[in-house]
């Protein structure tokens, strides 16, 4: 071994710093330090728990060809759209690392988020080095404050699709390499794959870049060479998921308008989280207004990072266009952090190369360190180590898996939490919920009911009826689906939550489970602090009387 | 470049990639510092050969047009798709996802080594 060719590289440790400090900030605290964990640490959300409920399918199931059936109201067909390589490259990592596709899931979303800053940090990097170095505390943002909210509500395959996206923009900034329209076909598989929404931008990025390069006289015909081959590439790698897509979720988007002037998005809240703005960055959004003018300077031969970031600038106001490209485009300002680092970078850059003339990496790298901490210092909060779903429920919930049939029917009761839906889908049976608002009708007029207003908890029910055909499970059962009347007496099992922030719900909860329990034919299989668990041995017998209580 | 010099090349790179895996279970035994030590190693093993060694071996087509560093960090990228992507329809053709583990990343980074050794020529 020849260690003594070992060179000491400041540059590496520092990013190596930048790594670990990231990745601290993004997943070691909100994980309690931990790697493993016997219970779900970290999911705020049920679009969270629906991607560890998809992700740990493909390992009951083996595969990804379709949506396991607790999750298709028992279908066992239903096409399986949502991010399937990176699901499916989860699953075999929880294979061989022995961890849980809980902890899996959590630390490869945010370990992706700390490899986007890198990316975009060898992007900008491109450009200038100093600038690079200097732009990296910016980026920090992404684990603070409102950025943090895509990570920490769920926004999985986005911020995953995301690292596609920066690397797409660092490939686009090697197109004058041997072979780049590989990379760059690899890239924007990766964001077809994982959130196919994102594409749209990624296209019109590329057009605008071309658009750019033509205009300013900048263009070669190796650039538009190298992007034609690649998407040919994309083309034969993407086509069968694609169709997929086509057939399945996809039908229903083609419907939806992609503009409505009429109806821009002006909340302050996407998806449920609060919206980035410009402003979200305090005072240093004038820096990077600075950044942005400085950058003009260099209009003609404006580097990729600087395109980048005017593009998902715009990008991110595209809501007042409305539509689908309005609501999608506001939710890539959760990546700005990335996108406008290096308007920070240039900016601060600027400025200090008007006093020192002479600057050096390491000056650059002291600078960089300095920003980082009042930077995070202020603007850090370090997030909690709990889940939208405590460890008594996730035992009662996962109780099912060993102790039920498989084709087994759960109906659930009032459950303070259930509202996020895909909780019901731990137990890996078909879920039931009751109407909150016919519940409460129900205790209000004091009265067990038979029959209650209810949904089945299902995703997408899309099934292929042929290679180039699909059908719909909602149309073709429309009589089953949805909300409807249902009599409780025809399911497997009921779930009862003994404890609520409206103490008068749990005790109605209570009252119906012992009046079920009085039924020779149904009885209590689980109990813990919070919930119980009845088991109906001859569902579509008589199980309850209806009537009035005192 | 040839062959003798690409694989003198990797092996140089090697040294580097051991000093990677060392400098990552430090990093994370630093942040994650609850976690026993064999979850650790066998959490930082599976990313190194999952993921970064056949992104790796892909990117080596570029070892002289992008420095090691660089490479890396886009070796995550490169390596996330090609494997998740070639498990994915493996999966769809029948074969369970568990049986996926060993197979499909060692001949990601077997072909791609072979591959551009042949285009290295």
């Amino acid at each position: 071994m020849e260690f003594k060719n070992l060179k000491i590289d400041i540059e590496a440790i520092y990013l190596i710093l930048v790594f670990g400090l990231l990745l601290w900030m993004g997943y070691g605290s909100l994980s309690g330090y931990k790697i493993s964990h016997d219970t779900l640490i970290g999911y705020y959300s049920s679009d969270a728990i629906q991607d560890y409920v998809f992700v740990d399918g493909i390992k009951d199931t083996g595969n990804y060809k379709y949506f396991p059936p607790w999750v298709s109201a028992g279908f066992n067909d239903t096409i399986a759209w949502y991010s399937p390589a990176v699901f499916e490259l989860f699953a075999m990592v929880s294979y061989l690392s022995g961890l849980g596709t809980h902890d899996v899931l959590l630390l490869m979303v945010y370990l992706f988020g700390v490899i986007s800053t890198l990316v975009m940090y060898f992007t900008i990097r491109d450009y200038n080095k100093n600038i690079a170095i200097i732009s990296l505390p910016f980026m920090f943002y992404m684990f603070m404050g409102k950025s943090y909210g895509a990570f920490l509500s769920g926004f999985w395959a986005y911020t995953i699709a995301c690292m596609f996206v920066v690397a797409v923009f660092w490939s686009m900034g090697k197109l004058y390499k041997k072979k780049s329209y590989i990379l760059l076909a690899l890239f924007i598989t990766g964001i077809i794959y994982t959130h196919i929404s994102e594409l749209i931008y990624i296209v019109g990025f590329i057009g605008f870049f071309l658009g750019f390069r033509v205009i300013t006289k900048n263009a070669t015909k190796d650039m538009f060479k190298n992007i034609i081959l690649a998407g040919i590439i994309t083309i034969i790698m993407s086509a069968y998921f694609i169709l997929l897509f086509r057939l399945s979720v996809g039908a229903g988007i083609v419907g939806d308008s992609i503009i409505n002037v009429n109806k821009p998005y002006l909340g302050e809240l996407h998806g449920g989280i609060p919206v980035v703005d410009i402003k979200s960055f305090g005072i240093l959004f004038i820096l990077i207004i600075f950044g942005m003018l400085i950058s003009l300077k260099q209009f003609k031969s404006m580097h990729i990072s600087f395109l980048a970031g005017f593009y998902m600038l715009f990008v991110g106001y595209s809501n007042y266009l409305g539509g689908t490209i309005g609501n999608r485009g506001m939710q890539n300002r959760y990546f700005w952090p990335l996108y406008f680092a290096v308007f920070f970078g240039i900016c601060i850059y600027f400025l200090v190369k008007l006093i020192f003339k002479n600057w050096k990496k390491v000056y650059s790298i002291c600078l960089s360190i300095l920003l980082l901490i009042p930077l995070v210092g202020f603007n850090y909060s370090k997030p909690g180590s709990y889940s939208i779903i405590e460890k008594e429920r996730l035992n009662g919930l996962s109780w099912f898996h060993s102790n039920s049939p498989k084709d087994a029917k759960v109906f659930f009761f009032y459950g303070d939490p259930y509202s996020q839906t895909s909780i019901l889908w731990l137990t890996k049976r078909t879920a039931y919920l009751v109407q909150t608002e016919d519940y409460i009708r129900a205790l209000n007029e004091k009265k067990i009911k038979r029959s209650y207003l209810s949904r089945d908890v299902a995703g997408f029910l899309f099934h292929r009826t042929s290679f180039l055909t699909s059908g719909d499970y909602t149309e073709e059962y429309k009589n089953e689906f949805g909300v409807r009347e249902r009599d409780i007496c025809n399911y497997d099992y009921f779930v009862f939550d003994k404890v609520s922030r409206q103490p008068e719900l749990a005790q109605f909860n209570m009252i119906m489970a012992s009046k079920l329990a009085e039924n020779e034919n149904i009885e209590v299989v689980f109990s813990n602090n919070i919930m119980v668990i009845l088991e109906n041995k001859k569902p579509e017998a008589d199980c309850i009387e209806e009537q009035t209580i005192a | 470049m040839k062959n003798k010099q690409l694989l003198e090349k990797i092996r140089e790179e090697g040294l580097y990639l051991g000093i990677m895996f060392v400098t990552c279970l430090i990093v994370f035994k630093v942040i994650f510092y609850r976690e026993d030590m064999v979850s650790i190693i066998r959490t930082v093993f599976s990313l190194f050969y999952m993921i970064l060694l056949p992104g790796y071996f892909i990117m080596i087509y570029w070892i002289d047009d992008i420095d090691f560093k660089e490479r890396i960090v886009l070796s995550v990228v490169v390596g996330t798709i090609i494997v998740g992507l070639i498990s994915y329809y493996v999966g769809i053709i029948g074969l369970n996802v568990k049986y996926h583990v060993i197979p499909i990343p060692l001949i990601v980074i077997v072909i791609s080594f072979l591959l551009n050794a042949k285009l290295n020529k």
